[in-house]
């Protein structure tokens, strides 16, 4: 509640740095929570993000700037999309029973693949990108204002977050952290395993595609280079695994803690190029050498008395 | 056939040969410590530094910098799975996944500290001309490149399947409380296992310094294909991973000499997703396949 | 770990940040910010041009600064990303840069041409050969550098000078995104005129690590006229392999060719390259201010100046003498305006006077074409910047 009353008036404290950072940060999250959702909380471990996230930006975007679409709209078309194509990699892998670094594989190859598609796409204006053109009309997607784009992105946040807070707590998300733990004693006890699993997957790719949507608004240009990047699935897993994977408050948390760490480190080695990785590399590895569970994990396992 | 798919087949089997090389050192780690290494690349740009200082730092030429590069690269090897992956063992995937890519970040930007950012090129004496077998050229360093990936893939073969170490090692692979009970010392035995697997990646990073330029991130373009081929093999299927680099090499080449280079990027990753949803065991069978 | 204690971690963390990255102190210096790729796999090329910016910071100040003011670079690594660039470029803005340069990528520099026009800061696109970069309408943004047209148009205007008796056919190789395909696709639509016939477009990622199939295809294709663009380790790879199998052809002509007007590149050739042409980025050796520039680079960083680093110095160059022309030069709005104004005709670019449209994009920017001639590098046309 605090955090929230925090993030609430964050914005209007903050100059355009800080703003900017803030952003960073819910971006983080919203990804942190999509990636959460697929992976934290069903198993599926995804390390493909950025196919959903590119999808989403590219349909929006495509539909606003050569017909017109409001990216609202296109937003909404995104999200289907990569609903579906959520389900259609669910379905494959189900169907081939692959699993752990092999279907972390799979959506990796994925996501590259739609990279280099999207590149060579003349339709899709190929390598040269899409720019958003930017006016100040709120049907369109635009503000002047940064803000505004911050409390929007904070809503998306706190949808998803509480949109896992409620799957969790209903059969689907029991079931799916069931079938996390033996997939074959869940299909036993009658779970209709593909069609939770697939559920979920759709879910996660359609909040991917929201983040991406709202991107290319906020940023104003997208290329394949760009939105199908690794660093992008990257971005989807680093928080959660450092808050605390299939928690709901932890990739919150961690885009909480490692985007303003990676800034400060950025801003203080400054001078000599290649500190500020080599220290956010450093980052990582000690979070996920001692905080095996998260931070937040860690944190609610103490809070219950059990010992890691 | 026309002289020129010859050429291009050729070619192809050549840089497979790294390619093979590289993705033995990934299979070989997969196979015995079931960790999918995403510091694979960057291990392979220190290799490629580390052949770099010594040739220029003790003026011995690329090739007889090699065997110290073998030690260098064991040593990191080692380093990194006793002192760092090691701890959390048996941690969910993507935790191993985070930590080795951190590791990746660690080692690329130290690299980009002592050596900067800038194109480094080596050039050997004599070997500014191809020769011409025929109607065919080879560069000279990728003919010395391949002698050496063969040498090495046959002693890494040798160590795994006629040395008490390699049964240890694959012994681990198998079953892990067995070894234990057996009376082997598996951290160290794993740990080993890691440095051979880095051995071979740097070994494949540091023959090419010779034939392209490097800067400190070069290796990443190698990651993703090296993933292509150990899957292809069967992850843990050391024959599989070599057959497969030839394989994909000269898939590569003749894709790239029908269509450019754009679409045998394509050709290789549509290949890859088929082969991880119709035979993730890969092509050869016999791969291990991990169960979550 | 208690939740107590990791809201003080993050609020600690926020303010750190904060007072890291902003700190907007009455400074006794004029700052103009620098937000390029500092690691990453493009580390090289934005270390070059800040460095480049460095010496001409320098060169500044040694003269006494701006009205008495000095000038100082502030640099952000960009980390090559969108979200990257928009934060260093707010960070800088923040601090109380009066103009930002950079960017080095089109995707980059896209992002922080709208950072900048919402924050009223000036920038001044260092490297960013994009065609759309200034599409927008935007005010705050100024290229100096030739975009992808303006290349792609001085390859086929120069053609007579490196055209050869008998060359017929053409055949291209270029790295596949937006800057080698743009170039390779406007040469490709309009080198017919010329009556060549294009016998071969071929793409590849600039992240290969082979081309030897692609250059086997060239060989099978044996154009008269070969075009080579991409940027530094893919070109020499492509190089090495026609080098070292002795494939020839009658001209080969890079354009904007991130290897071709590279000192290194000459210095691990040598002769073997002569003969080679190349329209690029290049400074103007009649000016005076040029050699200056050369000599400093070459004796601070060790190496001769990565051409496309020049762009850096003399975006410097450019804010610096909008600076001298604005009432208040610590005012963002004024310099914008004064940049709006520029009339320079002292520079060290091979072009007339640097002046900016309305979109904001250099009128006269233009490259040359460079002939590899004993070893080093020649100006052939146009000739009022020939070196002989």
């Amino acid at each position: 509640m605090l955090l929230l009353a925090v993030a609430v008036i964050f914005p209007l404290l903050s100059d355009r740095y800080l703003l900017s950072v803030g952003i960073s940060v819910l971006l983080m999250a919203a990804l942190g929570q999509s990636w959460n959702l697929m992976s934290g909380y069903a198993g599926q471990f995804s390390f493909g993000h950025a196919a959903f996230f590119g999808v989403g930006a590219y349909t929006s975007s495509i539909l606003y700037v050569d017909f017109g679409v409001s990216p609202w709209i296109g937003m909404a078309a995104g999200m289907a999309a990569a609903a579906l194509l959520g389900v259609g990699i669910g379905f494959l892998s189900f169907r081939y029973r692959l699993r752990g670094d092999f279907f972390a594989l799979v959506t990796l190859a994925f996501a590259e693949i739609l990279r280099v598609l999207f590149n060579n796409s003349e339709m899709l204006k190929g390598a040269g990108g899409v720019l958003i053109p930017y006016r100040d009309v709120w049907q369109e997607f635009q503000f002047g204002d940064d803000r505004i784009f911050y409390f929007i992105l904070l809503a998306m946040v706190i949808g998803f977050t509480a949109l896992i807070g409620v799957i969790s707590r209903r059969k689907l998300g029991i079931c799916l952290v069931a079938m996390k733990e033996s997939q074959s004693v869940a299909q036993s006890l009658g779970v209709p395993v593909l069609a939770y699993k697939l559920t979920a997957m759709a879910v996660s790719g359609a909040m991917a595609a929201m983040a991406g949507t709202f991107y290319a608004q906020y940023y104003g240009f997208i290329d394949p280079g760009v939105v199908f990047a690794a660093t992008i699935s990257v971005e989807a897993i680093v928080p959660c695994i450092i808050g605390g994977a299939g928690t709901l408050g932890g990739p919150l948390l961690g885009a909480l803690i490692i985007v303003p760490l990676q800034e400060l480190s950025n801003s203080l080695f400054e001078d000599v190029h290649g500190l500020n990785m080599v220290i956010y590399g450093l980052l990582i590895v000690v979070f996920v050498m001692f905080c095996r569970d998260g931070i937040y994990g860690t944190a609610i396992k103490r809070m219950r008395g059990v010992e890691t | 056939m026309s002289i020129y798919v010859l050429q291009s087949f050729l070619d192809g089997v050549l840089m497979g040969g790294i390619y093979a090389l590289a993705a033995l050192g990934l299979s070989l780690i997969f196979g015995v410590l079931k960790i999918t290494n995403f510091a694979h690349g960057a291990m392979m740009a220190v290799g490629m530094y580390t052949v770099y200082a010594l040739a220029v730092g003790l003026g011995i030429g690329p090739y007889a910098a090699l065997p110290l590069a073998v030690v260098f690269m064991f040593a990191i090897g080692f380093g990194v799975q006793r002192f760092l992956i090691n701890s959390i063992d048996h941690a969910p995937a993507h935790n191993q996944l985070l930590l080795t890519l951190g590791i990746a970040y660690i080692l690329e930007n130290v690299l980009l500290m002592i050596f900067t950012p800038n194109y480094r090129t080596l050039t050997v004496e004599g070997f500014e001309k191809a020769i011409h077998i025929g109607p065919l050229t080879v560069a000279p360093a990728k003919l010395i490149m391949f002698g050496v990936v063969l040498v090495i893939t046959a002693g890494v073969y040798i160590l795994l399947y006629q040395t008490r170490v390699g049964r240890s090692i694959r012994a681990s692979a198998q079953d892990e409380e067995g070894a234990r009970l057996m009376g082997i010392h598996v951290r160290r035995i794993r740990a080993a296992a890691f440095g051979l697997g880095a051995v071979c990646t740097g070994i494949a990073g540091g023959l090419l310094t010779p034939v392209m330029s490097i800067y400190p991130t070069l290796g990443e373009s190698f990651q993703l294909k090296c993933f292509v081929i150990a899957v292809l093999g069967g992850m843990g299927n050391l024959w599989g991973a070599f057959v497969s680099g030839l394989l994909i090499g000269v898939i590569e080449s003749l894709s790239g000499y029908w269509l450019g280079g754009t679409w045998s990027e394509m050709l290789i990753y549509g290949a890859f997703i088929l082969i991880l949803l119709v035979r993730p065991t890969g092509i050869f069978g016999r791969g291990n396949r991990r169960e979550n | 770990m208690g939740v107590r204690r990791i809201c003080t971690l993050v609020l600690l963390l926020f303010v750190s940040a904060a007072a890291a990255g902003c700190g907007r102190q009455e400074s006794e210096t004029i700052q103009i910010g620098s937000v390029h790729p500092l690691t990453g796999s493009m580390a090289y090329e934005g270390q070059a041009i800040v460095n480049a910016q460095q010496i001409a910071v320098d060169r500044i100040n040694s003269e006494g600064g701006i009205n008495g003011k000095l000038l100082e670079l502030v640099e952000s690594d960009s980390l090559g990303t969108s979200s990257g660039a928009a934060n260093a470029a707010l960070k800088l803005t923040n601090s109380g840069v009066v103009a930002l340069t950079g960017t080095y990528t089109s995707s980059s520099a896209q992002v922080v041409s709208r950072t900048a026009e919402k924050a009223g800061v000036p920038l001044v696109v260092t490297v960013a050969s994009s065609d759309n970069l200034l599409s927008n309408g935007y005010r705050y943004t100024f290229r100096v550098q030739p975009s992808v047209t303006v290349f792609s148009r001085n390859f086929l205007e120069y053609f007579d000078y490196f055209r050869t008796d008998g060359m017929e056919t053409v055949a291209l190789i270029y790295e596949n995104s937006n800057y080698g395909t743009g170039i390779a696709e406007y040469i490709a639509e309009h080198i017919k005129e010329t009556g060549l016939t294009v016998v071969g477009m071929i793409a590849y990622p600039a992240t290969a690590v082979t081309l030897s199939a692609e250059v086997t295809r060239l060989e099978a294709m044996d154009p008269d006229l070969l075009v080579p663009i991409g940027y530094y380790a893919d070109q020499t790879l492509l190089m090495k392999e026609i080098l070292e199998r002795d494939i020839t052809f009658d001209r080969i002509v890079g354009c904007a060719n991130g290897a071709f007007s590279d000192a290194k590149f000459l210095e691990t050739y040598g002769d073997q390259v002569n003969g080679i042409y190349d329209i690029n980025y290049r400074y103007n050796p009649n000016s005076e201010e040029a050699r200056y520039m050369l000599e400093a680079y070459r004796e601070t960083y060790g190496e001769e100046i990565p051409v496309h680093a020049i762009y850096g110095y003399e975006s410097i160059m450019v804010i610096a003498d909008a600076l001298r022309r604005c009432g208040d030069p610590e005012n963002p709005e004024e310099v914008r305006d004064a940049l709006a104004e520029t009339e320079l005709y002292d520079h060290v670019l091979p072009q007339g006077v640097i002046r900016f449209d309305e979109t904001g994009e250099n009128v006269n920017s233009a490259g040359v074409l460079v002939e590899i001639r004993d070893g080093k590098h020649v100006i052939v046309y146009p000739e009022a910047y020939a070196d002989d």
